[in-house]
């Protein structure tokens, strides 16, 4: 179980091929690994967006984060989760966040992803400020 | 609080770096009678600070907390946390607590 702040730029796909690669005990174990990367769109509410601010509560979403990962170990039977999320400063096409789940069934996998990403989003203390022509605007989570 | 560049500037200086303690809290000869409150993102912008320390004598709750440190009616829909654990507004607030208002969560 691995979570992770970062304050730049990652790639999650050779974040996911790491922290596997550094797991040579589950060989054999896994059937299935579900993943979900949230990527930074330039565009939004019908405005192009030039960056994003994405401001944090350091002290509680690293927290929050490890809490939901442990509600997802708990709930299904799954091997291992690794969450990855940004803060600061974000440009389009720059991944935001990166949820990986491994499994021995996919079915586990994908429910337990889905979980952690849709908690992630209601729970986890993170704010969204966007740069569009018209100046900074906070992101709504209706948006 | 100004928005302007150099305002916004130092906002994401302030959250690029991680957190940062608050300079010399209201500390007395030989006690800390002090609670830390911290505003986020929009709640930051409306009441002007992002961080202050009370004196945490009189303070029993967390509505307490809003109204010491804010000349705003407390907002419907701010999120509260004391010692970063989500909570409602009459939730006890004791010395050297962490106390947190933001509004809704938009990460992922």
């Amino acid at each position: 179980m691995a979570v992770s702040l970062r304050d730049e730029a990652f790639d999650p796909w050779a974040a996911l091929s790491a922290y596997q690669a550094a797991h040579p005990e589950w060989a054999g174990r896994v059937g299935a690994t579900a993943v979900f990367v949230g990527t930074m769109r330039d565009f939004n509410q019908g405005s192009a967006v030039q960056g994003m601010l994405l401001e944090h509560y350091p002290a509680m979403t690293g927290r929050y984060l490890e809490r939901l990962c442990q509600e997802a170990m708990s709930r299904w039977d799954i091997l291992d989760t690794l969450v990855i999320h940004r803060y600061g400063e974000l440009a389009p096409n720059d991944p935001i966040v990166l949820v990986g789940v491994w499994s021995a069934h996919r079915e586990q996998a994908f429910a337990a992803c889905r979980y952690l990403i849709d908690e992630l989003k209601t729970r986890a203390p993170f704010w969204k400020q966007e740069a569009t022509d018209e100046g900074l605007r906070w992101v709504s989570p209706d948006d | 609080m100004r928005s302007d560049g150099l305002e916004n500037l130092r906002i994401l200086a302030q959250f690029s770096a991680h957190e940062k303690k608050p300079a010399a809290g209201k500390t007395t000869e030989n006690h800390v009678m002090s609670i830390t409150v911290k505003f986020f993102a929009s709640i930051r912008e409306k009441v002007g600070k992002s961080e202050q320390l009370i004196d945490s004598e009189g303070i029993s709750s967390v509505t307490d907390v809003w109204e010491r440190t804010t000349d705003v009616p407390l907002p419907a829909n701010v999120l509260m946390a004391v010692n970063q654990e989500y909570v409602r507004a009459e939730q006890a607030v004791r010395d050297r607590d962490e106390v947190a208002f933001f509004p809704a969560v938009t990460g992922g």
